[in-house]
């Protein structure tokens, strides 16, 4: 692995010269209002870079209280990528003075997903423990409020490989008519199910998928300053993805979060600006702006059965940074007698993995408050939204189940997976299904 | 015309999902009031911004016409008889009062309310941080309590210790030698930070905390000692504004104002973020943090923008768009070294001041009497559906409708009317899309 210092010098931190300090973007902090610990991202950030050598630390800790939802990058009028200046200067700090064996340990989640499957009793037994999670919590310092997932105890791979020998595909398909799905950690271990609607969906609208070789996006090494093993997890990904990226074969993904960072953050957080990356992260899509996309081409079936439901959906903040607009809303609303709409947060505060460190866990449910507020004054018990850690915050702050809207989509299409049930029912007979609702 | 129209009508209806009514770009006062007229009219809307507008870094207040000693709307009017470039011409009185109208509604809908002097139609008299004396039409109800028009005294001015963005004894002593008895007061903050400065918007944010703001009102009470009103900085609260200013009416008996400060305004932040909540519950898009790279064109229709976004540019579409990006300073129109200057989305023409290179575009003095002339020059032109004009004067695209700081012929910094010529430009842009598409 080559530095890339240099073009990060050249790039992102480059900004910081844009900026006013109009401080647009400290009114818009959803961390810096709950905590006195952060004095907001224009000071941590911006402020912070005028006179610093790239490579040198920040004056004080502060920036590690900084969760990296990146509203402060959205609501810029001038282009400062201010959480991405605070990101690297957050990996400097890492640098400086190490990793702590928690960071680290919240960096590996491809790890413990993949170790805790052939366990996955016993290892959901421990995270659903509440004593054990109080003594995790003691020593390890993460949060025994902290929404963890409890293993499916299958991979989504292990499903894929069985399910191609089941009901072999013709392998016959044009590249116009293949895709490429990236499936993230989370679907693998935690919820293979959204992995299997998700191609299920795809199949239906014809389309022959693959699902090459991956590994973890690399976004919660980065969000810990650890960008030397999200660089190592970004490059196996593009390597295994970028033959398909030269043939014009969408890579689709189902965890916005995951696609933020190969989009976007491999280019302007870890500096991998190579051909091959950018080709990557060009034909690189979240899978509800796919499906809008092929709506738009009129490739979209519109065979929907209705959902009568008004439900509300929450945007990850991490999906807000793709400027994709909110894909998910477009393409439900399409589905006969469904009405999302869309909560007014800026972010559910749990930002990968900052709401699981035990001491930022009273922050992120701080900053999870307007969901439950609005979730509550509607009187919903089913959100939906994007990203997975995003949806088991909600749950965890409002108590009402969460969906992908991948689920609501191939429910409207009638379609099925095993081993998962719908969270409401499609057709006429709905009403009743989602009177409680 | 309108039979061509109505073919268009018919290939947009069939774009599906991602096709919108009407979309906003921009964020400012102009893209918001536009968003929500639009969707009070019914259209699906979407709002797409780089980033949020200068309200938040405004005091908060309606600038119609700053120099009227009377009747404002009766003072426009005579203007604008005399200008007929002026955008208050193009877009005419009606719509000036009705998005005056608007605005007060949803202002009053989001619970911000805006007021005015009540009846007699004339502007308020507001002191500014520095005690000077600023006359907008409207303001945000705590800002507008202000109104030194008839003014009972003494004023009791309220600052606090160790901030560097107030000093109430500059506006106590500015005033009084305007012959407005004024006396200042410094009370102590009750200490959380550590060594940073707050910004208005945290000042304002830690007033929503009962105790914190109970202990500030404690050291004010012994202190009133027969003012008639008492003035704090523009930070009385964010989420619980209302609350806050009510208590403090109560706990001091007589009426509580605020004065405008620095950047972030709460006001300003109020305003929109109260309006995208409104906007998301009405079902409506709001897309803030990437920029409209470029408008698709076909036939002298526009029929989607690309958006700049992570790894590839992003299409929307929709009938009519709203363009109101603002102007020099805002990022709508660009220029460069060598004085030229254009509009970045659609190319239209961009008229200014004749110049050799930036450097003929400056005076001695910014704010001097007719200022700057790439102030007062510089914008679109447009006609009175507020469509962008080529060089000929027709219409460059039949489907885009222009509105705020990036039009020509006013001058956003010395006219005293910006605020106002964002609203009735967006109303009219607006009533002018929502006519093409019927």
């Amino acid at each position: 692995m080559t530095d890339h210092s240099t073009t990060l010098i050249d790039l992102t931190p480059f900004t910081a010269d844009h900026c006013l300090k109009c401080n647009i973007c400290t009114s818009a902090c959803p961390v810096a209002p709950v905590t006195p610990l952060f004095p907001g991202p224009k000071t941590v950030g911006p402020q912070a870079q005028r006179l610093r050598l790239p490579g040198e630390p920040s004056p004080d800790h502060s920036i590690d209280y900084c969760s990296g939802c990146g509203i402060c990058t959205q609501v810029c009028p001038h282009g400062v990528r201010v959480m991405e200046i605070n990101t690297q200067a957050k990996a400097v700090m890492t640098q400086t003075h190490g990793m702590s064996p928690r960071n680290w340990f919240l960096s590996r989640n491809e790890l413990w997903g993949r170790l805790g499957t052939p366990f996955a009793p016993l290892a959901n037994f421990g995270v659903g423990n509440r004593w054990l999670r109080l003594i995790v919590e003691k020593t390890f310092k993460v949060s025994a409020r902290g929404p963890l997932p409890g293993w499916a105890g299958y991979t989504f791979r292990g499903w894929w490989k069985r399910e191609i020998k089941r009901r072999p595909r013709p392998q016959s398909a044009p590249d116009a008519q293949r895709v490429v799905y990236f499936h993230g950690c989370s679907t693998n271990t935690y919820e293979p199910h959204i992995g299997k609607l998700a191609v299920a969906v795809l199949e239906h609208i014809g389309l022959h998928v693959e699902i090459p070789p991956q590994t973890c996006c690399g976004l919660p090494a980065q969000s810990n300053g650890d960008f030397k093993a999200a660089r190592r997890y970004a490059r196996t990904n593009i390597e295994s993805l970028v033959e398909y990226a030269r043939r014009g074969i969408p890579i689709v993904g189902t965890s916005a979060s995951c696609i933020t960072a190969i989009k976007g953050d491999y280019q302007h957080v870890l500096g991998l600006d190579d051909e091959d990356a950018l080709l990557v992260a060009a034909n690189t899509y979240d899978f509800m702006e796919f499906l809008a996309r092929l709506d738009h081409e009129g490739r979209l079936p519109r065979d929907f059965q209705p959902i009568e439901a008004e439900l509300p959906y929450h945007a990850p903040c991490q999906l807000k940074a793709h400027g994709m607009g909110r894909p998910a809303l477009d393409v439900l609303d399409l589905i006969p007698g469904l009405r999302c709409w869309e909560i007014d947060a800026d972010c559910c505060g749990i930002a990968g993995t900052y709401g699981y460190k035990a001491e930022k866990r009273e922050i992120a449910e701080a900053v999870g408050r307007p969901i439950a507020e609005q979730v509550s004054a509607a009187g919903a018990r089913l959100v939906v939204c994007d990203t997975e850690t995003c949806r088991w915050q909600i749950t965890s702050l409002t108590g009402a189940k969460t969906v992908h809207p991948v689920e609501l989509v191939a429910l409207a299409y009638g379609l099925t997976v095993d081993r998962y049930t719908p969270p409401l029912r499609a057709g006429t007979a709905a009403h009743a299904a989602v009177g409680g609702l | 015309m309108a039979e061509k129209r109505k073919v268009n009508r018919c290939t947009i209806a069939a774009t599906q999902g991602r096709g919108s009514d009407v979309i906003v770009i921009g964020a400012g006062l102009s893209g918001l009031l536009a968003a929500v007229y639009a969707v009070k009219a019914g259209a699906r809307v979407r709002l797409i911004a780089t980033g949020w507008g200068q309200q938040i870094v405004s005091p908060g207040w309606i600038s119609v016409c700053d120099r009227a000693d009377d009747d404002v709307i009766a003072e426009v009017r005579g203007y604008a008889a005399l200008h007929p470039e002026h955008p208050y011409a193009l877009a005419g009185l009606d719509a000036l009062v009705c998005a005056l109208d608007l605005l007060q509604d949803i202002a009053e809908e989001i619970g911000e309310p805006v007021a005015m002097r009540p009846r007699d139609g004339h502007n308020l008299r507001l002191p500014t941080m520095l005690g000077a004396l600023q006359t907008p039409l409207l303001a945000p109800a705590g800002i507008a309590a202000g109104d030194l028009t008839e003014v009972e005294e003494p004023l009791l001015i309220v600052g606090f210790a160790g901030w560097r963005d107030f000093y109430p004894a500059l506006v106590a002593g500015n005033l009084s030698a305007q012959g407005i008895a004024a006396r200042p007061l410094t009370v102590s903050l009750p200490a959380e930070r550590g060594s940073w400065d707050d910004w208005p918007a945290d000042l304002a944010r830690r007033f929503d905390d009962s105790a914190f703001r109970s202990a500030v009102l404690r050291q004010v009470q012994p202190q009133v000692k027969g003012a008639a009103r008492v003035g704090f900085p523009a930070v009385l609260g964010m989420a619980r504004h209302a609350e806050v200013r009510r208590e403090f009416e109560a706990g001091l008996g007589c009426p509580v104002f605020e004065i405008p400060t620095l950047p972030p305004s709460p006001a300003g932040a109020r305003l929109s973020n109260g309006i995208r909540r409104w906007l998301l519950r009405q079902r409506a898009r709001v897309q803030i943090g990437h920029a409209v790279l470029r408008g698709n064109v076909e036939n002298g229709r526009c029929t989607g923008v690309e958006v700049g976004a992570l790894g590839h540019a992003n299409p929307f579409y929709a009938d009519t768009f709203i363009l109101a990006t603002g102007g020099l300073y805002n990022g709508g129109i660009q220029s460069d070294e060598a004085g030229r200057l254009w509009e970045p989305i659609f190319g239209f023409p961009v008229s200014g001041p004749p110049s050799e290179g930036r450097a003929d575009w400056y005076q001695g003095r910014l704010l001097a009497e007719g200022g700057h002339a790439i102030h007062g020059q510089t914008g679109l032109r447009v006609n009175a559906q507020m469509q962008p004009l080529d060089g000929d004067g027709a219409p460059v695209l039949e489907n885009v409708f222009a509105a705020g700081h990036l039009l020509a012929g006013f001058n956003p910094l010395t006219d005293g009317c910006a605020e106002g010529v964002a609203l009735a430009t967006a109303y009219k842009a607006v009533s002018a899309a929502l006519a093409a598409r019927a």
